[in-house]
């Protein structure tokens, strides 16, 4: 029960109280270039889950074994982003085997999956967590994200219905209105959180 | 996006992120240029990926001395490699020419440098009380800019602001053409 | 026929929104009353303040959209008078002064201003203010303590029955005290029966409705007697909780915002329901000991994805309605009266 309950506030903490968008910005950009539906968000979210999810394996293991050294800082990043091509391709050739892609992604969502998949697996790997956790870390914090941006997706079609005054169309009231999120996500986390 | 929203706490930090975003593009927009025809599509963000991500932590050894301030940016560091700008100029838009790959590299670099600059001095004034280290006294003391939700907020109020500035200026151009014009047809 | 031409609108009701701000304004009279009556006139200068300073970025952010600044709607003054209610008495004016401009100029006018705002005015600038000031916005001064004009650090100021339920202790109030006001809290906060009364008052001029106050009720009590804070009897429980923070206000003032809530009235339902259990929710694992306008934040960023689920059942609804009226179902005859007419 309390290894359920342990894991259960894993989840919890990482897609709610230290959500990748509302804390950390991280997909800000991605939500403001990408209009379609809600469909593609789950999509983004459940690739950058798995990718995230099956890389910081070998890596949590690596950081087990050369957590100590010196360059271990440099090279967690290089070993991140290496295994996190690895993934993503092998990924892309098992689903297009299966016949489940229909066109290519673009190259900017492409790097917006990297992106948050680097930043997933280096949060979960600084918080030095043991193996499990860090795994629901990464499931936990790539469904915050996608749930975040579906919030920010449906703002942005409510903010359609309203005249805006015309410097604030687009990038600017999106901005404010995800500020304002963020000030009432704050409410729980109640101080800076470690980058 | 996120590197001028969440580390700009300080000035300090600002301009140490614009180096790294400077570190991440530029190298990637000019070997775009040179190779960039050359790679598969398939192949091509784990390529660019990957040679930002060593230039980036070259740049990461070489102000190691730096250790407080590379604290506090974080896991930004590493991410400054898949910033919007390399993946632009590096995979989207690359430019057939190297001039032009390192002219637009730079200038949008330089763009970044000075939204930073801008927003880190007035986080770090109004918020911390302080300019690059150096305890101020601010009119006003406003703990809440240094937090993420402040970023976001100063980026759109800050965004509108030019738009609403480069709509007067286009209007004024378009309004000074358009008597040229007129005075150049009545003189007709 | 004789064709005679008119201005819209057409149809005219008794109601504009003029009168709902009115409405909104009169029951606030009372509240600062009774705060007059605790902490003396700064009460006043404080409500005042408000008023003047989101009565002025109004009409300013108007003017600078191109617009004919519009201050007898009441909106901005509505703004005003709210934020010192969900603040200390002892709130520096200052504090006032950054809620009112970030109400105003960031939560509400860049929107569009009044009718097309997402996040409601009031609440959006006292959170900003709880979080620039977390100490003075959770220090309350005594009741009955004579507050000065300008405080200083003179003034006595304690911590709320909120935050003693934050630490998982009982308030060492009474809860009849609780229920007149006679506890330290958010100047318009405490007093309970007042707050009760000006919902009657704004249920019966038909400003609110009685859905979504109840149903907020009905969620926060839900969630406290089921997770309870402290070790008292359930009910005991539920009433210490309803009757600390802000969550009575709420109900009363910031929840029935009729531009950022729903519009049908189960979405209403649900989404009052839905804030009432998150406020608790946040309550138990959030820092503050207030955390309602932040939980309101939230859920009105969901007000359009429920008014869309609410319109697509409420289609459905009426499609079976039509369905089952235009094609009713069949009775089966009864084996008797199959017997006899084979017979």
């Amino acid at each position: 029960m309390n290894l359920i309950v342990s894991m259960l506030t894993v989840l919890v903490s990482s897609a709610v109280i230290e959500n990748l968008l509302f804390a950390r910005a991280i997909g800000a950009d991605h939500i403001l270039r990408q209009t379609r539906s809600y469909r593609f968000i789950i999509e983004f979210g459940l690739g950058a889950a798995v990718i995230s999810g099956v890389t910081v394996m070998p890596l949590w293991w690596l950081s087990q074994t050369f957590g100590r050294e010196s360059w271990w800082n440099y090279a967690r990043s290089m070993a991140a982003v290496l295994l996190i091509a690895v993934v993503s391709l092998l990924l892309t050739i098992a689903m297009a085997a299966a016949g489940r892609i229909q066109k290519p992604m673009r190259l900017v969502d492409q790097g917006a999956v990297y992106s948050a998949s680097l930043a997933v697996v280096l949060l979960s790997l600084t918080a030095k967590m043991t193996f499990l956790p860090s795994v629901l870390y990464c499931f936990g914090a790539s469904a915050g994200l996608a749930a975040a941006m579906i919030l920010v997706h449906a703002g942005r079609e409510r903010l359609e219905l309203c005249v805006l005054p015309r410097p604030f169309e687009g990038l600017p009231i999106t901005m404010i209105y995800i500020g304002i999120l963020s000030l009432a996500i704050y409410g729980l986390i109640g101080h800076q959180l470690p980058t | 996006m996120p590197f001028v929203i969440v580390p700009t706490l300080s000035l300090k930090a600002g301009l140490l992120m614009s180096a790294f975003l400077a570190a991440a593009t530029i190298p990637s927009a000019v070997l775009a240029s040179l190779v960039g025809r050359k790679i598969p599509p398939l192949f091509s963000l784990p390529f660019y990926g990957t040679v930002s991500t060593g230039c980036v932590l070259l740049l990461r050894f070489c102000v190691s001395g730096q250790a407080l301030l590379l604290e506090d940016l974080g896991v930004y560091v590493p991410l400054a490699a898949f910033n919007g700008m390399m993946l632009e100029l590096a995979l989207v838009h690359p430019r057939r020419r190297v001039p032009d790959a390192l002219h637009d590299a730079v200038m949008m670099c330089f763009g970044f440098l000075l939204v930073a600059a801008f927003l880190s001095a007035l986080r770090e004034f109004l918020g911390s009380g302080s300019l690059w280290g150096v305890p101020l006294t601010a009119p006003i003391r406003i703990r809440g800019l240094v937090l993420p939700f402040s970023g976001f907020i100063l980026i759109g109020f800050l965004s509108a602001l030019f738009r609403r500035v480069d709509s007067i200026i286009i209007g004024r151009m378009l309004h000074a053409s358009r008597r040229t014009a007129k005075q150049g047809g009545d003189a007709v | 026929m004789k064709l005679r031409t008119q201005n819209p609108p057409h149809i005219r009701s008794r109601e504009s929104s003029l009168t709902m701000m009115t409405d909104i304004v009169i029951a606030t009279l009372p509240l600062y009353a009774m705060a007059v009556y605790y902490y003396g006139t700064r009460a006043l200068l404080l409500g005042g303040f408000g008023v003047i300073v989101s009565s002025m970025a109004d009409g300013a952010c108007q003017l600078l959209a191109g617009r004919i600044p519009n201050i007898r709607d009441l909106s901005g003054a509505v703004t005003g008078l709210l934020i010192p209610l969900l603040l200390p008495a002892s709130a520096s004016y200052s504090m006032i002064l950054l809620a009112a401009l970030f109400g105003i100029a960031v939560a509400k006018q860049p929107f569009g201003g009044m009718g097309q705002n997402i996040f409601n005015p009031a609440a959006a600038g006292t959170a900003f203010a709880m979080i620039c000031w977390p100490k003075s916005a959770f220090a309350y001064p005594v009741p009955f303590e004579r507050l000065p004009a300008m405080v200083d650090d003179t003034v006595r100021l304690v911590s709320s029955p909120a935050y003693s339920l934050s630490l998982g202790g009982t308030p060492n109030i009474d809860l009849l005290d609780m229920l007149l006001g006679n506890a330290p809290g958010p100047m318009g906060g405490t007093n309970i029966l007042v707050l009760l009364t000006c919902l009657i008052f704004l249920i019966v001029r038909k400003t609110v409705g009685l859905a979504m106050p109840a149903a907020f009720l009905g969620g926060a009590s839900l969630m406290a007697l089921l997770t309870p804070r402290v070790d008292a009897p359930a009910l005991t429980a539920v009433a210490y909780e309803l009757m600390s923070g802000l969550l009575v206000i709420g109900a009363v003032f910031l929840i029935n915002d009729p531009v950022t809530s729903p519009k049908r009235t189960l979405p209403k339902i649900f989404y009052g329901f839905g804030t009432g259990a998150l406020s608790m929710a946040f309550r138990h694992i959030g820092r503050y000991e207030e955390s309602f306008l932040f939980a309101l934040l939230v859920m009105n960023a969901t007000v359009w994805i429920i008014d869309v689920w609410g319109e697509h059942l409420a289609h459905a609804m009426r499609r079976k309605n039509r369905e089952f009226k235009t094609n009713p179902p069949v009775s089966e005859p009864a084996e008797q009266d199959v017997g006899a007419a084979q017979k």
